[in-house]
């Protein structure tokens, strides 16, 4: 591998790594709160149970996200150091103030996890809320950075350098909203997802069927709603990246002509020598359609962008046909539940739809990783769209082979043991039946 | 600029203060093997408070690379191995210090969680005292064409000078370890235990910091008599007069007198340190320097962030407060 694919590598792994535990960090202690308010309304010590089960999920795997995160913060200049320097002025605003909420997201949990004898029942309830709350924010704040790679602004490049810069104005990039809002409702889609896959587990299994029913009564409806308004939001993302970033959208589609009524490419295999797709589905008119909202509208193809600002086509078009598959399936499986509660049907009494949520725990989190695949490949070459290039930035300390080798061993046995202690408890819960 | 340079240096100050005591606590749990009691008291003080504590690493990262961004990029590449070690022993202590918190039989696999923690909790603050060591006039200013790997990213920090730093840090470390435990028991057996170590730990910090001023000065990379200013001077009497009273605070046993005395031979340290420092970020092998000025953001990035962390401050400080109040053993009185 070259140089730039390893620091390339090593970035993709690191994130792809965080962006899991930091889902889950975001998203469980808010199931945790929901769980923990039930109890201290109705005080069954199922809910209290269900609660404590959560809170220790969440405590492990808080830990893995912060020192992964905190890894990450060096990374980006250990790896990215011409970027940084650039970067750091610029887009420090969201930074700092993700420190902050992160600061309090730590001091909460700390609050929470050991405050069950000092703290009142209503303070410890409002604690774990401000974790969940201060834990979206610090998301949604690092995700403004990561939309100014995408959406440049708040400043004027001259002669290799930032000048007339404005850091609100590039905190407030026109790629942060919605990367933001989409990114949010992933994290809360795959990780209620996960989480039902496997209590509907447990449910098979039988012996709390109680405990994972309460489980699932929290967690499928905030699925299956986030489920329903991810398509709309994915939409409009396509349509904003459509005119910010034509290219993306055109690596995406593996769209290689500009031309008036584009079809929409569903599936296929593009071959970026011949400029081709293999095996693909054409539907007429879709992409104009979904990309301008208009049948007839003209969709920039990669034929517009000389070779060497081209993002690579395969890995983009295939990520984003993954991420778009998984999420048409989820959206469907969010009506299918969303029917059930309304025709009072109970689907957890269905042991075929219980195999089906163990099927598919594993698929939000591999959307979400292919959304990030897209956004990430999608704006090569350039690390900050149009102004720098991945390859200036890149560290000139060599022999990066070492430190991807270490960082994917540390990553995937912190991984593997974390996931080891979660299913230990998952079998002790469920083997200790309901109260 | 000025204002900014101070943000980082109290969020440095209180890393090394709070999440030191916590890397502290993993080397002083290794002199603790036969006191299993106080190894547990010493993870349950740890568990509320170690991730809060570890995000003031985080603010000094983030004020670096927004108001100092050259030094940032540059420190992050010249120093880029002892970094990436220190962030190893980072990553593996916070892991294995909550998976045996949260593994539903710790005792089976209690071997391992000791071993990685304690070994990692001691790597991190060698290589902070080695990536100190390096900024002191060991990191090579223009690199000759011909430099090895060796010669560019491994030599400038792997010194014995660098090794006399770094033990000092991880005894460091330890000493305020064990000064903190002190507070969290009140049992008498247990405090005569803790004395042993506080003065033990105070005793191998004293010696390795005369280490540090020897070793720097016969390989040359500080001079104890040239530099010997009157802050200086000053700032090693404190801390030296801190001695007696921690002790008689200990005899006392008044844990928070002490821990306020060890805090103020910390300050008394650092304030050292940056008084040798400044006005550089790095002083290179050839005399030239990384200068602070030279690092420094624009003005209106340099503003905002101050505006920014005053407001951060002002909202982070009282929940800290609170935070240490609610878990503050001397509440169970």
């Amino acid at each position: 591998m070259s140089h730039l694919m390893l620091a390339r590598s090593q970035m993709a792994f690191s994130l792809g790594f965080h962006i899991i535990f930091a889902s889950i960090s975001m998203v469980m202690p808010l199931l945790m709160t929901l769980a923990y308010r039930r109890y201290l309304r109705h005080g069954d010590p199922e809910d209290l149970r269900l609660t404590k089960a959560w809170m220790r999920g969440t405590a492990i795997l808080f830990a893995v996200g912060a020192v992964s995160g905190t890894a990450l913060s060096f990374q980006l200049g250990l790896l990215w150091p011409g970027f940084m320097e650039h970067a750091g002025p610029i887009i420090g605003m969201p930074f700092s103030l993700e420190g902050a909420a992160f600061f309090l997201e730590a001091i909460f949990l700390g609050l929470f996890l050991y405050g069950w004898d000092r703290l009142t029942p209503r303070v410890h309830l409002l604690c774990a809320a401000l974790v969940s709350v201060f834990g979206f924010l610090s998301g949604a704040l690092v995700i403004a950075a990561n939309g100014w790679m995408n959406a440049p602004s708040g400043f004027r490049w001259v002669d290799g350098r930032a000048v007339d810069i404005d850091p609100w104005a590039a905190m407030f990039n026109a790629a942060w909203p919605l990367q933001a809002v989409h990114m949010l409702v992933a994290a809360l889609q795959a990780v209620t997802l996960a989480g039902a896959g496997l209590h509907a587990l447990g449910l098979l299994r039988g012996r709390a069927p109680g405990f994972h029913r309460r489980a699932l009564g929290i967690l499928l409806p905030l699925f299956a709603a986030s489920s329903l308004v991810q398509p709309l939001i994915g939409d409009l993302s396509g349509k904003s990246v459509a005119k910010r970033q034509p290219e993306k959208l055109a690596a995406m589609e593996a769209h290689w002509t500009t031309e008036r009524a584009a079809p929409l490419l569903v599936g296929g295999w593009p071959d970026e020598e011949t400029e081709t797709v293999r095996y693909g589905l054409h539907i007429p008119y879709g992409l104009s359609v979904l990309a301008h909202g208009d049948p007839h509208a003209e969709v920039t193809g990669l034929d517009a962008f000389p070779h060497d600002e081209r993002p690579p086509v395969l890995v983009t078009h295939l990520a984003f046909q993954v991420m778009v598959g998984i999420g048409t399936l989820l959206a469907g499986l969010g009506a299918v539940i969303l029917w059930a509660r309304w025709r009072k049907k109970d689907l957890t009494a269905r042991r075929g739809w219980l195999k089906l949520l163990v099927a598919l725990t594993p698929l939000g989190f591999v959307a979400l990783e292919a959304g990030w695949i897209v956004t990430e490949v999608g704006r090569q070459p350039w690390i900050l769209y149009r102004v720098l290039r991945t390859a200036d930035a890149v560290t000139p300390v060599p022999g990066l082979g070492w430190s991807f080798a270490l960082i994917v061993t540390l990553y995937l046995t912190l991984g593997a043991l974390a996931m080891f202690l979660l299913g230990r408890w998952f079998v002790i819960e469920s083997e200790r039946g309901d109260a | 600029m000025i204002l900014t340079l101070a943000f980082l240096l109290t969020a440095l100050t209180a890393y090394v203060l709070f999440g030191g005591a916590d890397f502290g606590g993993g080397v002083l749990e290794a002199t603790l093997r036969r006191h299993p009691r106080l190894q547990d008291t010493l993870q349950r003080a740890m568990g509320p408070v170690w991730e809060a504590n570890h995000v003031w690493l985080i603010a000094v990262v983030v004020i670096l690379f927004v108001g100092f961004p050259v030094a940032y990029a540059r420190l992050m590449t010249q120093l880029f191995v002892p970094v990436s070690l220190a962030l190893l022993g980072i990553i593996l202590r916070g892991a294995f210090f909550t998976f045996r918190k949260y593994d539903p039989e710790p005792a089976r696999r209690l071997g391992l969680y000791a071993l990685l923690f304690r070994a990692s909790s001691a790597l991190t603050p060698v290589m902070f005292g080695m990536i100190v060591a390096a900024l002191l006039g060991g990191l090579p200013g223009k690199t000759p064409a011909d430099a090895t790997f060796a010669d560019l990213y491994v030599k400038p920090w792997a010194t014995w000078f660098g090794l006399a730093c770094g033990l000092f840090v991880t005894a460091l470390f330890g000493y305020l370890a064990a000064v903190f435990l002190f507070g969290e028991t009140r049992d008498p057996a247990d405090h005569l235990v803790l004395r042993r170590r506080v003065v033990q730990f105070f005793g191998v910090t004293f010696l390795l910091g005369g280490a540090v001023l020897g070793v720097g000065a016969w390989s040359g990379r500080i001079d104890p008599v040239a530099k010997f200013t009157l802050l200086q001077a000053a700032v090693q009497l404190g801390a030296a007069l801190c001695i007696p009273l921690l002790w008689r605070a200990m005899n006392a046993r008044r844990p928070w007198r002490m821990r306020l005395i060890a805090g103020a031979q910390l300050l008394f340290i650092l304030g050292g340190w940056f008084e040798t420092q400044t006005p550089d970020f790095a002083r290179y092998a050839d005399g030239t320097a990384l200068t602070v000025a030279q690092s420094a953001a624009p003005p209106v990035t340099l503003l905002w962030l101050n505006i920014g962390l005053a407001a951060v401050l002002a909202a982070v400080v009282p929940l800290l407060a609170w935070l240490y109040r609610v878990f503050d053993a001397g509440r169970d009185r």
